[in-house]
């Protein structure tokens, strides 16, 4: 009890009287809460249930439906209607069981009344029926009764089981496949044979053919996609391809599928009559004559669309119709009444929650207020009784505050001196070998620096010769065009001496002309000729020799020539390389010289400086010598400063102490300025060294130890 | 014994004859002057002379003979009269027998005693055998030239020479001429060859040279082509003796008047005009020229005038056959033509049509045939002839008043006036001595007629035919009827006048006529070849040959 | 020396029995230096109508108007339009004319022995003026009197 404070105990009390009757009266109540909220969960089962009845009242009326479709029934068609009729004629409020019971028992008239049916095929179905049958009364009643049976899983089973039997009705042994383009024409057709209970893994098993002829249509056809088979649905929710299935017992035989949802019409390609049901997604069927008589409108133009094969109707206002179509489908009589059993079964439930919400919402809020209340008045009457007490104790502790607060500042004070102190002689010791090595350093640069001087002006002489050499290799370069000029004189040379030999050319061939001739002449002067025609046939020779050796200098010029071209070429660019080479190096040099000039001023500003630099070094010097004695000086006070501010703390602890026990008594151990005490406690142990240095004599050692603090201040200032 | 064959004997004969003919012709039927009498005997002397240093003493003693007629006459001892003068042209005849076979280095053998004979006979006085002798003449002409035409084929080519070199009597002056302009330019030679030396063509006295040399060159051609030329006065002379000859024959009396012998005509011409010429006089006065009754009756003199004239124009002569006889027969040429099929009908023909149609091969309306004419193939050859020259032969004739004959013959077949002109893209020459006139053809209407483009001239229709399309130069098949500058040039062609139409006329130029190889002889309308100024060789068309038809392809 | 050699070479040989080879489009022709005066460069005719296609026209040669045909058209060869062409000036007692022909080859001898004037081959050229083969190592010469292809019949096209 030690540990709450007066205040606090107070605060509790009342808080606790607040709580109590509040608790008493939830305790007493908590039945009642704990019922309503497993009335809530089972509400909430019974409306799973209940729409799982509904489900199994859909099932079951389409089961009829499937059932009585396979014959063609006209009393069981107009026992539906009149059933449906009765159905929308139900009041969902006020309806009864006994109106629920009559239901039931014309469900299972009908049932007992299809006729034509074949048993054989449907033993399961109508097992499964029947269990369903009772499935749901048991359901209904429990809604009413307030008792639930059974798993919703088994219902669930047993609706996938019929289901599947339907499935099997429905496939019948033999049947036609139509394939329909999107414009309603037909391009394929083919029988298939399955057999009973066949489960159509997908279209590929049926109709294979039609698979490649779907696949091969998407060339033909564009716009004609092949559906994608579900198990045993021909279902398709994206594509918007169309199948034909013709049922040779099932009077239906075209599947149309527009935009993703799947509409089915039926049409006789026989020319009979055209049949009234529909199946829908999952093979069921629907009386399409309920369908029409709710949306003859929408489904018109459909029919008529497909009855005349292509007509002008939009895509848009298939798909509205067929949506509204989608829509309606779902609204089956008997669902109807589920559904609307459903709402009922739902109304109930919310209102019972909403009770329950309400008052448990005003007990809450009540509490609440009541524990509010009574914390406040605990509060108060706390105060009022402790207050002068506590604000005697405050003052005490104010100023025993103060005193341990200026002790303690002495003691931290005198610390740091010494710490100070020892660390400007560490600092001092450092200095100097710095100073040291500083100076070893500036030596070291000035040697830098002369050698530094050395090399620039070595660069710079160098550089220099380097123009020299580069203004040599210029001139070099324009004695080579020099050169250039002579073998474009030579070129013409050779142009002109080719010249020639075409004209020795010429020659050559009027000689040979002229040997003929001299030939002829000397033939024609007979006898007196012969010598004449010895002189003819050596010109001829002379010509042809001429010729040849002519033939010779034109192939040597212009081998020649083209060799002297080629050179000449190559020349140019040589030249060319090297002056733009050589313009580029005089760059080069001139930066170099430019900065080499200058690093030569830098060098020498360096050199001034660091002969500073070494000057003041050696002040410096000799000022940390001198620091350094009284550095010394000053760590011996700081000491005496210390021993004396522990004697000082001790006596004010034995003060402080006194103060707590009293407020201890006032406040509690939860009271705030325990804090205090607590921290004190840590700090004792590692203080009480200190403690033993200090003697009486406190006041002039500290002032003593203000004057030293304040010379060394300024001493260290001056440094 | 052996004769040696002296070529320059030839000239010898030649001049001889030449100076015994004149002689001859000059003589008249009454009396023979001493002069003329002198003049033979000196002839017959000198020509006595050379022949026996020629080795020719048969025909030292035919002239010998002849010398001593003429002692005779000069005597007295012969009475001249007309009998003398033709045997004095039988005479002579066979001495021109006897060179033209010295020429061919054969040996006729002269009758000296048929020269004695026929003294004999003139010292008697009797004159009979002179008929005989003229009836023998013209056979024995004929024979002569029959054996002459024989001779002329069987002459073996042993020799690549020509025929055998032919002589021409020039004027010494025209060669001192020529040596004197040859001299000139020489110098001139010479002078220009001075510039070239000194490399100096630049100077103006360079040009002022050739100028003169332009003129030194022109004067040495012109002077070189009448080395060439002859005077017509021996042809005439010549003509005057036929004639005398043919009225003799033909028993019609005749006055012969000779003009313009002096024209110098090119010795080549001269040479082949002669015989046409002599055709067409022996036509004359033996068809054309009546009888002396008739002549009278009709109130003509009683003598026929036969008029040859000769006139130098241009670069033409013009001779005139000019006869006061009875004109040529319209009706009959046509029944002729009409007859030979030469012409379908007897309209819309020409007075000139008609006249041309005795030029047709075969044509004659003689009713008998004469021993001089009848025989019809003289007039086609004479305008074959004629046209061979670049002449022209055109006939008038009046009826009852006369005929002439009009040649008109260049003077020389070395150059000629030509007229350059282009058809497509060649040009061509068409001597100007074919030319009638040119004209501008878009000064005038082209129409279209049955027979093809015509236009009218002066009121006179005259058909455009293209030159391209004769020269088969050009392929397009629809004429034009609109032109641009085309030009027309009009010719003479039958009497009848057609213009054909060239592109440009470019110059007209004095033109050389080179001839053309044999091998090009008979290709109808191109008559020579010929260098133009620029060294290209050019085609000298004969248009008349070309126009007058006649030409088919091979 | 060859030059005396060749002179008394020469000293047996005869006029007869030299012939100017030229070529036709590569075949070899041969024809007698008797018969020819002449040869120059081919040079451009100036054409003259109402001649055979073969008929050139003529050229200025120093002054004297001649005719030249190509014969290669009369042989109905090809025409090598690379080959510049030679005229040959054919001379007979009428007249000069000209033949064009591919080129000239040599001036040869061919002996009587050497030609054989029953050839086997083939020639498309009538036999008026085909003399005979001569045979000259590798090469058959064809020889042929040019005067016979020279004929005026020969060369127009019209005639009065």
């Amino acid at each position: 009890m030690k540990i709450f404070g007066l205040r606090s105990k107070l605060v509790m009390a009342f808080f606790l009287a607040a709580i109590l009757p509040f608790s008493l009266l939830g305790y007493f109540n908590f039945d009642l809460f704990k019922d309503l909220f497993n009335k809530n969960e089972k509400l909430n089962t019974k409306a799973q249930h209940l729409s799982a009845a509904n489900n199994i009242q859909n099932i079951l009326g389409e089961s009829f439906q499937v059932i009585t479709k396979l014959e063609y029934n006209e009393k069981i068609k107009s026992n539906l209607a009149s059933l449906s009729k009765t159905i929308e004629k139900i009041d969902i409020d006020s309806i009864s069981e006994n109106q629920l019971k009559e239901i039931r028992k014309k469900l299972v008239n009908k049932f007992e009344q299809s006729e034509n049916v074949d048993r054989d095929k449907l033993p399961e179905v109508i097992k499964n029926l029947t269990q369903l049958d009772n499935i749901s009364s048991i359901i209904l009643n429990d809604y009413f009764l307030g008792e639930s049976k059974g798993p919703l899983k088994e219902i669930k089973n047993i609706s996938k089981n019929i289901d599947d039997e339907l499935q099997k009705i429905i496939l019948s042994e033999e049947f036609n496949v139509y394939a329909i383009s999107k414009t309603g024409r037909i391009f394929y057709s083919s029988q298939k044979r399955l057999d009973l209970g066949q489960k159509i893994q997908s279209l590929k098993e049926i109709t294979p053919s039609l698979y490649e002829a779907f696949k091969s249509s998407k060339k033909a056809l564009p716009g004609v996609r092949f559906s994608k088979w579900g198990k045993h649905h021909f279902h398709e929710q994206k594509n918007t391809s169309y199948l034909i299935l013709k049922y040779p017992n099932l009077p239906f035989s075209l599947f149309l599928e527009v935009n993703g949802s799947m509409i089915y019409d039926s049409i006789n390609f026989d020319n009979k009559q055209s049949e009234n049901f529909l199946l829908d997604s999952q093979m069921r069927l629907i009386s399409k004559s309920y369908l029409n008589d709710i949306t003859h409108s929408s489904l018109a133009p459909l029919t008529s669309f497909i009855k005349d094969g292509e007509q002008n109707l939009s895509e848009e206002s298939l798909v509205t119709n067929i949506a509204n179509l989608t829509v309606l489908r779902k609204v089956s009589p008997i669902k109807f009444l589920n559904e609307k059993l459903f709402l009922v079964s739902e109304n109930r439930y919310d209102k019972v929650t909403l009770l329950i919400k309400k008052y448990r919402d005003q007990i809450i809020i009540s509490g609440i207020i009541l524990m509010v209340v009574s914390c406040l008045f605990g509060f108060f009457i706390g105060k009022v009784l402790s207050s002068p007490v506590l604000s005697f104790v405050k003052g005490l502790r104010k100023s025993t505050g103060q005193f341990k607060n200026i002790s303690g500042e002495i003691e931290h004070a005198s610390q740091k001196l010494s710490e100070s102190t020892t660390e400007q002689g560490a600092a001092i010791e450092s200095t100097v070998t710095n100073l040291d090595e500083m100076t070893a350093m500036l030596t070291q640069t000035e040697v830098n620096v002369r050698q530094t001087i050395d090399m620039t002006t070595l660069s710079r002489e160098q550089s220099a010769e380097a123009t020299y050499a580069l203004d040599a290799m210029l001139e070099a370069m324009e004695e080579i065009e020099g050169s250039n000029i002579k073998l474009a004189e030579i070129e013409n040379l050779m142009d002109k001496i080719h010249e020639k030999t075409e004209v020795i050319n010429e020659i050559v061939a009027e000689t040979r002309l002229l040997s003929f001739n001299a030939s002829i002449e000397a033939a024609r002067a007979g006898s007196h000729g012969k010598g004449f025609a010895v002189v003819a046939e050596e010109i001829g020779k002379l010509a042809s020799m001429s010729g040849k050796a002519a033939e010779e200098i034109t192939n040597l010029i212009e081998s020649s020539t083209g060799q002297v071209k080629q050179v000449v070429s190559l020349n140019k660019d040589k030249v060319s390389q090297g002056k733009d080479t050589s313009k580029d190096c005089e760059l080069v040099f001139k930066h170099l010289n430019n900065s080499l000039l200058n690093i030569s001023k830098a060098i020498d500003k360096i050199n001034m400086a660091s002969m500073e630099q070494s000057t003041g070094i050696q002040h410096t010097n000799k000022a940390m010598v001198e620091m350094e004695s009284i550095t010394q000086q000053n760590s011996d006070n700081a000491g005496l400063l210390a021993s004396k501010a522990g004697i000082l703390n001790t006596e004010s602890e034995t003060f402080n102490k006194v103060i707590e026990e009293l407020n201890l008594f006032l406040d509690g151990a939860s009271g705030g300025f325990s804090k205090l005490s607590l921290f004190r406690k840590r700090n004792k142990v590692e203080k009480k060294a200190l403690y033993e240095k200090v003697d009486t004599s406190y006041d002039s050692e500290s002032k003593n130890i203000e004057k030293t603090v304040d010379r060394d201040d300024d001493k260290w200032n001056a440094s | 014994m052996t004769i040696e064959f002296d070529d320059d004997f030839l000239p010898e004969i030649d001049e001889n004859v030449e100076g015994f003919e004149t002689v001859f012709l000059e003589l008249s039927d009454k009396s023979i002057s001493e002069d003329e009498i002198n003049k033979l005997a000196f002839y017959a002397h000198n020509f006595k002379g050379s022949s026996q240093i020629a080795g020719l003493n048969e025909l030292a003693k035919y002239l010998h003979e002849f010398e001593n007629i003429l002692v005779d006459l000069k005597s007295g001892s012969i009475v001249w009269n007309s009998s003398i003068k033709l045997f004095f042209f039988q005479w002579v005849d066979k001495i021109k027998d006897f060179g033209k076979a010295y020429a061919k280095k054969e040996l006729m053998p002269l009758d000296v005693d048929w020269v004695q004979s026929h003294h004999q006979s003139f010292k008697q006085g009797t004159v009979s055998d002179v008929a005989e002798v003229k009836n023998e003449e013209p056979e024995t002409k004929s024979e002569v030239l029959k054996k002459e035409e024989l001779d002329q084929k069987d002459i073996p080519k042993s020799e690549k020479t020509h025929s055998s070199p032919e002589f021409i009597r020039t004027n010494l002056e025209k060669l001192d001429n020529l040596f004197n302009y040859v001299g000139e330019l020489v110098i001139n030679q010479s002078i220009l060859n001075n510039y070239k030396e000194q490399n100096n063509l630049n100077d103006k006295r360079v040009f002022e040279t050739i100028e003169y040399l332009n003129k030194i060159v022109h004067d040495i051609s012109t002077s070189t082509l009448s080395l060439r030329m002859i005077p017509v006065k021996k042809l005439f002379q010549k003509i005057k003796r036929i004639a005398s000859d043919v009225s003799g024959t033909a028993n019609k009396q005749l006055k012969i008047v000779l003009k313009g012998d002096e024209v110098e005509l090119d010795k080549t011409i001269v040479d082949k005009i002669t015989d046409p010429i002599i055709h067409i006089i022996k036509n004359a006065i033996d068809h054309g020229i009546e009888d002396s009754e008739l002549r009278v009756s009709n109130g003509k003199p009683r003598e026929g005038t036969l008029i040859v004239k000769a006139i130098q124009k241009e670069s033409v002569a013009e001779i005139y056959i000019e006869d006061d006889g009875g004109g040529l027969n319209r009706e009959r040429i046509l029944e002729k033509a009409l007859e030979k099929g030469i012409i379908k009908s007897e309209d819309e023909v020409t007075d000139d049509q008609v006249w041309n149609f005795i030029f047709h091969p075969g044509f004659s309306t003689a009713s008998q045939v004469t021993e001089i004419s009848g025989r019809g193939v003289g007039m086609d050859v004479v305008k074959k002839v004629i046209e061979g020259l670049q002449g022209n032969i055109i006939i008038t004739s009046d009826p009852g008043k006369g005929t002439v004959f009009k040649l008109v013959i260049p003077l020389s077949l070395s150059i000629i006036n030509g007229m350059i002109v282009r058809v497509h893209d060649e040009n061509f020459i068409i001597p100007v001595s074919q030319l009638v006139e040119t004209l501008e053809l878009k000064n005038f209407n082209i129409e279209k007629t049955g027979k093809g483009r015509v236009l009218n001239l002066r009121g006179g229709l005259i058909p455009v035919i293209s030159l391209s399309k004769i020269l088969n130069k050009n392929k397009e098949t629809v004429e034009k009827m609109v032109f641009d500058n085309e030009k027309a040039l009009v010719v003479q062609v039958d009497g009848e006048r057609i213009s054909f139409v060239v592109d440009e006329i470019i110059e007209q130029q004095q033109i050389v006529v080179k001839k053309f190889g044999k091998e090009m002889e008979e290709v109808p309308g191109l008559s020579g070849g010929a260098i133009l100024s620029d060294g290209e060789p050019g085609i000298i068309l004969n248009i008349q040959e070309i126009l007058a038809g006649g030409v088919r392809h091979v | 020396m060859s030059e005396n050699n060749a002179q008394a070479q020469l000293s047996q040989d005869d006029i007869n029995n030299r012939y100017l080879v030229f070529e036709i489009n590569s075949e070899l022709f041969g024809v007698s230096l008797l018969d020819i005066k002449e040869v120059i460069k081919n040079t451009p005719c100036k054409p003259v109508p109402y001649m055979k296609d073969y008929f050139l026209g003529i050229i200025n040669l120093r002054g004297r108007i001649i005719s030249v045909i190509d014969l290669r058209l009369k042989f109905n060869k090809e025409i090598n339009k690379e080959k510049q062409g030679f005229i040959i000036i054919v001379e007979t007692e009428e007249t000069q004319v000209g033949v064009l022909v591919d080129d000239i080859v040599n001036v040869q001898n061919i002996y009587k022995d050497e030609i054989d004037t029953n050839p086997h081959l083939e020639l498309d050229f009538s036999k008026q003026f085909f003399l005979g083969v001569g045979k000259k190592g590798e090469n058959l010469i064809n020889l042929i009197d040019l005067s016979k292809c020279i004929t005026k019949e020969d060369m127009r096209t019209i005639s009065k």
